[in-house]
C-alpha cells in the first residue's frame, strides 16, 4: 500500500503585542489572534507486509542521507533478571559484525565510506540510526539492513565490549551525578526493578553470546516499528530499495508482549533521605517521588506545569528561587517525566557542600508553596504564551518534524497530542494547574538522594532530619544501603 | 602578511555548498558591525546570534573568568528591564561596589552590615529574570551563550514575527547593560567551576594542561577562571571588559532563517547603527611565540580512576599544516577502524578509551590533544609508549586519506543543516578570519592535502619535545 499523506495544520497563533510605547514602559498586554498556516513537511508513507512502516522525505537542501529505525520495545520490557542484557545486546548489533563481515571488515567499510551507524535504547523504545552523504545512500541502506537483519555477535567483540563496560562501571564512583542518580532510583524503585536495573560486573559475567542471540531473536520484530528517512533519492527508488532490503525482517503480532508497569508509591511510603558520603566539592542532589504513566496524566497540564516549575525555562520557579535569587546552584531543573509505563516527579541540582540544607529547603519551599498557592496568573499566562509561540519549532527541522509523531507514539503520548496542543494550552489557567499539583503531588517530596561530602549529623539535626528518615549508603559499582535511622 | 593575503582569496566553491553560499548576504554597517543574513528554511522561525571577539585570551592577568562572567551578566537586563527604579538602583549598585572593594581590603563589621542592607534594598528593586522572561514569552528557544578562549557568542531562535523584537532586545542589552546581581552570579559561576573542573578528573587535567603547555601566553588561563581570580573579581572588571571589547568592529551579527534580508538589514541599521565605535579593542594581548623545548609532565593529585591528556602545539588556520593535521586526527581516531581505536583499544587493550581533539582556540596556535583512560593493569608509561609507537610509525595510504576527507566533508555538511548550525559556522569564521567564506579555503586546503603533507606535519609536530602530558595521580589521597 502506498499512500501519500499531505498534512496541513492550520494553527492559530497568538501574537501578544506590547503597548504603544514599546517593550519597556508599558506592561499592559494586548492580544491579536492571527491564523498562521503551518505546513508539516511533505513525506510519503508506506507499510510493508511485515508491519514495518516507512516515512520518507525527499530532501534536496543538503546532500545527506539519514535514517532511523525505531522499535517499540525498550529496556523496560525485560524484567531485571540479567541487568544490562538488553542495552548490551543493542550495542552489540553494531559492534559485533554481520554474518558476511567480521567486525573489523564492517568497521573499515563504514569508516571508509563515511557511513555512521549507531544504536540506542531507552526504557520504552530502541533505535538504530544510519547517516551518510547522499552519494552513498544505497550503500548505507544496504549495510544498515545487513547489520539489523544479520548481526554476527562476534564473540571476541563481546569479550572486548565487556572489558570496556567493566571499565565504565568502575568509573561510576568518579562522578557524583551518576552515583546520585543510581541512589535516587534505588530509593524510588527498590532493587531489581525494570527502572532500576544497573549493569554490574556480576550481571555482565552472565551475559553470553547465547543469551544475546536469544534476546535479539525475540526482540527483532518489525511489527509496529518505524523507519524514518530522508535523502535525495526519488521516492519510488527509495521505497524500492527499502522493500528489497527490509521486507526480510520478521514481523509478528505484538499484543502478547508484556511490559512492566510501575507501582506508584503508596500512602505508607516513608520519606527517606539517602546519603552517600564522597569527597567532592559539590554535592549532587536528586529529589522526587513516583508519579503516573502518561496515559493517566493530563499531558498538557504536565507540559505547562514543567515549564513554570522547573524544566528548561529561565523563568521557572526553581531557576528563580534556587539560582537567580540565592545563587545556590549553576544547574537546577525538575518536573514530571512520564512515559508509557511509568512516571516520576523529580528535581535535580548540585551545590557546594555547605549549602545542601539551604538548597533542599529552598526546593521544598517552592514545592510547598505551589501546593498551597499555585502559581501566579501572570506566570501561567507567560508560560502559555511561551509554549504557544515555541510550538512552531516542531517544524523547524523537517526530519524531526516527520519523526515527531513516531516519538510521541513510542513514548505513550496520545496521537492527538500535537493537533490538540494549541487549543488545550490556551484553555489552561492557574486554577487548573493548582488542582493538577494537588492531585499529582499531594504529599511532598518523599525521596532524596545526596552524594557529597555532607555532614550526616548536621542533616539529622536539621528540619530535614525531622522530616526524613536518613539512610546512609556506600558505593562500589552500585549503591548499597548501610543503615537507616 | 601571508595569512592576511590567503584569507582574502576565496577559492571556487564546491558545488555541494553552493545552495548555502547563494543564500548568505554580507552587510557592513557604517559603524563597523558586520551583518550576515541567510534566508532559508520552511518553518517561520529564525536564529539570531551575536558574536564578540573577546574571550579568556583577552583577559588581564589576575582577572581570569571575567569574559565568561560578563557573558552571564548579559542576561541581567538593562536600565529599563530588570528593575523597578533604575535611578535608585544605580546609586545602590555604586555603593555596593564601594563596600565590596573596601571589604576585600579589610574586614569591617559596620561595612558588612551596611552591605547587607544595600543588598536587601536592591532585592526589592530587582525584577529577577525579566530579560529572559520577556524573550521566552515571545517564543525564544535555545536561549544561550558561550565563552571560549577566542570569543563570546549569544544565540537564540525565535518565531519569524519576532525579528524586530530580537533586534530591540539585543541592541538594548548592548547599549544599556546593567550588571546587576553580579556578586550573586559570581557564586553561580563558582558552582559551575566546581561542576566542570574541581569535581571532574578530565576538567582538572585540562586546566593543568593549558597552564603547563602555554607559558606566558593568552591560552594559559582557563575560560571559567582560576578560583582565586574569580573571588576577587569586581563588577568594574566586567564593565571595563565590556567597554573595551563590545565594539561594533569587534562584533558580528548573524540572522539565519525565514527572514527577508532587506528587512534584516533595515532593522540592523535602525537598532545597531547608532552605536559608536571606539578602537580600544585593538589593544589586545599579543601572542608570544613559545616554541616548546622539551617534554613537560604534570601529575594532578586527585582520587579517581586513571586518566591522562597529551597536548602537542600545532599551527592554526590559515597555515596549511593546520588542515594537514585535521586530516591526521581523522585518520588516527575517527571510526572504530582507526589506528588508535583498533590497536590501542580493540587489539592490544592498553586503553579502555582514547580520543583526539583540538583546544582551546583558533586565534593563536592551539594544542592537538590526545586523551585516554588506561585499561586495568596498564601504567601511564605503557599507554603513552603505545601512542608514541603509532605516531612515529604512521602508515597512511591514499585510501585512508580519501576516507578522512570524505568524513570531514560529511561532518561539515551535517553541521550546516540547521539554522543554528549554519549561523555558528559562518558567524565564527567571519569573526575570527574576517570572511565567513574562509570555510571554503579550509575545505580547499583539506582537499588538496597529500599523504606526504600529513606525514611531514605528524613528524614536525607530534614529537616528545613539543608535548605536555598531564595525568591523574591517585596515589596520594
Amino acid at each position: 500500500m502506498h499512500s501519500k499523506n499531505r498534512l496541513y495544520f492550520f494553527l492559530f497563533g497568538f501574537i501578544f503585542v506590547y503597548g504603544c510605547s514599546g517593550i519597556v514602559h508599558n506592561r499592559e498586554l494586548g492580544k491579536e489572534f492571527v491564523s498562521t498556516p503551518l505546513k508539516t513537511p511533505y513525506f510519503a508513507q508506506k507499510t510493508l507486509s511485515n508491519g514495518l512502516t516507512i516515512y520518507y522525505q525527499k530532501n534536496d537542501i543538503l546532500p545527506l542521507f539519514k535514517g532511523v529505525l525505531y522499535f517499540p520495545e525498550g529496556s523496560a520490557a525485560l524484567d531485571c533478571e540479567v541487568p544490562g542484557l538488553s542495552q548490551f545486546t543493542v550495542s552489540m548489533v553494531r559492534e559485533g559484525g554481520t554474518s558476511s563481515r567480521t567486525p573489523d571488515v564492517l568497521d573499515s567499510y563504514l569508516d571508509s565510506n563515511a557511513i555512521e551507524v549507531e544504536s540506542s535504547q531507552s526504557e520504552d523504545f530502541t533505535s538504530f540510526s544510519v547517516s551518510s552523504l547522499s552519494e552513498d545512500t544505497e550503500k548505507a541502506l544496504s549495510i544498515f539492513s545487513e547489520i539489523i537483519a544479520e548481526p554476527r555477535f562476534d564473540n571476541n567483540r563481546i569479550l572486548l565490549s565487556k572489558e570496556l563496560t567493566k571499565d565504565e562501571i568502575s568509573r561510576r564512583k568518579d562522578d557524583a551525578d551518576t552515583m546520585a542518580s543510581l541512589l535516587f532510583n534505588m530509593g524510588l524503585y527498590g532493587e531489581r526493578s525494570p527502572w532500576y536495573c544497573p549493569i554490574t560486573t556480576e550481571s555482565l559475567s552472565r551475559i553470553t553470546r547465547k543469551s544475546i542471540t536469544s534476546y535479539y531473536n525475540r526482540f527483532l520484530n518489525v511489527q509496529g516499528a518505524y523507519l524514518v528517512a530522508s535523502s535525495q533519492l526519488p521516492e519510488d527508488e527509495f521505497f524500492m530499495n527499502v522493500e528489497k532490503l527490509f521486507s526480510r525482517l520478521p514481523g509478528r503480532d505484538r499484543t502478547n508482549v508484556s511490559s512492566s508497569r510501575m507501582q506508584i508509591a503508596g500512602k505508607d511510603t516513608i520519606p527517606t533521605l539517602y546519603v552517600l558520603r564522597k569527597n567532592f566539592t559539590q554535592a549532587s542532589i536528586f529529589m522526587g517521588q513516583k508519579s503516573k504513566e502518561i496515559s493517566l496524566i493530563d499531558p498538557y497540564k504536565m507540559t505547562l506545569f514543567n515549564r513554570v516549575f522547573g524544566s528548561g525555562s529561565f523563568d521557572s520557579l526553581l531557576f528563580r528561587e534556587v539560582r537567580d535569587k540565592r545563587g545556590l546552584a549553576y544547574g537546577v531543573s525538575g518536573g514530571f517525566s512520564a512515559s508509557r509505563n511509568r512516571g516520576i516527579f523529580y528535581v535535580k541540582l548540585a551545590t557546594q557542600t555547605s549549602q545542601v540544607i539551604p538548597a533542599i529547603t529552598a526546593v521544598n519551599n517552592v514545592y510547598t508553596d505551589v501546593l498551597s498557592n499555585g502559581f501566579t496568573e501572570e506566570h501561567i499566562q507567560g508560560a502559555i504564551k511561551s509554549n504557544l509561540l515555541t510550538f512552531v519549532f516542531r517544524f523547524e527541522d523537517s526530519f524531526m518534524a516527520i519523526t515527531r509523531p513516531v516519538l510521541l507514539s513510542l513514548s505513550g503520548f496520545p496521537a492527538t497530542y500535537d493537533s490538540n496542543y494549541q487549543e488545550s494550552m490556551i484553555s489552561l489557567s492557574g486554577n487548573n494547574l493548582k488542582d493538577f499539583a494537588s492531585k499529582e503531588l499531594p504529599d511532598g517530596i518523599s525521596i532524596l538522594a545526596i552524594v557529597g561530602n555532607v555532614a550526616v549529623e548536621q542533616l539529622k539535626n536539621s528540619d530535614i532530619g525531622k522530616r526524613y528518615r536518613i539512610c546512609e549508603a556506600d558505593f562500589e559499582e552500585v549503591p548499597r544501603l548501610i543503615e537507616c535511622k | 602578511m601571508a595569512g592576511i593575503f590567503y584569507s582574502s582569496l576565496v577559492r571556487a566553491i564546491p558545488h555541494e555548498y553552493q545552495s548555502i553560499v547563494d543564500k548568505v548576504k554580507t552587510v557592513t554597517l557604517k559603524n563597523g558591525f558586520t551583518l550576515l543574513i541567510a534566508e532559508r528554511g520552511h518553518a517561520p522561525v529564525f536564529t539570531g546570534q551575536i558574536w564578540v571577539k573577546v574571550g579568556s585570551a583577552d583577559e588581564e592577568w589576575g582577572k581570569s573568568g571575567s569574559a565568561h562572567l560578563l557573558e552571564h551578566m548579559a542576561f541581567k537586563g538593562t536600565k529599563e528591564i530588570g528593575t523597578t527604579d533604575y535611578e535608585k538602583e544605580s546609586a545602590l549598585l555604586k555603593r555596593q561596589e564601594e563596600i565590596v572593594v573596601a571589604l576585600r581590603e579589610k574586614e569591617d563589621s559596620a561595612l558588612k552590615d551596611e552591605l547587607e542592607k544595600v543588598e536587601s534594598a536592591l532585592s526589592e528593586i530587582w525584577v529577577s529574570g525579566e530579560y529572559t522572561k520577556l524573550l521566552e514569552q515571545r517564543g525564544a528557544k535555545g536561549l544561550n551563550a558561550a565563552t571560549s578562549a577566542d570569543y563570546t557568542m549569544y544565540t537564540m531562535s525565535l518565531p519569524s514575527q519576532q525579528l524586530e523584537f530580537w533586534f530591540q532586545m539585543e541592541s538594548a542589552r548592548l547599549k544599556k547593560p546593567v550588571f546587576r546581581q553580579f556578586y550573586k552570579e559570581l557564586n553561580v559561576v563558582l558552582e559551575e567551576r566546581r561542576m566542570r573542573t574541581e569535581d571532574q578528573p578530565s576538567g582538572k587535567l585540562y586546566e593543568a594542561l593549558l597552564a603547563s603547555a602555554f607559558w606566558n601566553h593568552p591560552y594559559q588561563q582557563p575560560t571559567i577562571g582560576w578560583k582565586n581570580d574569580l573571588i576577587h573579581l569586581t563588577k568594574k572588571d566586567a564593565e571595563d571588559l565590556h567597554k573595551k571589547f563590545y565594539q561594533p568592529k569587534n562584533m558580528v551579527i548573524v540572522v539565519v532563517g525565514d527572514v527577508d534580508a532587506d528587512k534584516v538589514s533595515e532593522l540592523a541599521n535602525q537598532y545597531f547603527g547608532d552605536i559608536e565605535s571606539k578602537d580600544s579593542y585593538l589593544h589586545r594581548k599579543p601572542a608570544y611565540s613559545h616554541a616548546q623545548e622539551g617534554e613537560r609532565m604534570i601529575k594532578v593529585s586527585y582520587k579517581s580512576a586513571p586518566e591522562f591528556l597529551i597536548g602537542f602545539h600545532k599551527p592554526t588556520y590559515p597555515e596549511p599544516e593546520s588542515a594537514h593535521l585535521s586530516l591526521l586526527y581523522s585518520i588516527l581516531d575517527e571510526g572504530r577502524s582507526s589506528p588508535f581505536q583498533k590497536k590501542l583499544v580493540q587489539q592490544d587493550k592498553i586503553l579502555s578509551s582514547v580520543y583526539t581533539t583540538e583546544a582551546p582556540g583558533e586565534r593563536y596556535t592551539p594544542l592537538f590533544i590526545v586523551g585516554g583512560t588506561p585499561s586495568q593493569g596498564y601504567s601511564y608509561e605503557q599507554c603513552i609508549t603505545a601512542i608514541d609507537r603509532i605516531l612515529q610509525n604512521i602508515d597512511i595510504t591514499e585510501e585512508m586519506l580519501a576516507s578522512a576527507k570524505k568524513r570531514i566533508k560529511f561532518q561539515i555538511i551535517s553541521g550546516l543543516g540547521t539554522n543554528t548550525g549554519l549561523s555558528s559556522y559562518i558567524g565564527k569564521r567571519q569573526l575570527l578570519y574576517g570572511n565567513w567564506k574562509d570555510l571554503f579555503n579550509e575545505i580547499e586546503q583539506i582537499d588538496s592535502t597529500r599523504v606526504e603533507d600529513v606525514l611531514q606535519a605528524a613528524k614536525k609536530y607530534l614529537n616528545k619535545d613539543n608535548r605536555t602530558i598531564t595525568l591523574i595521580d591517585n596515589t596520594q589521597n
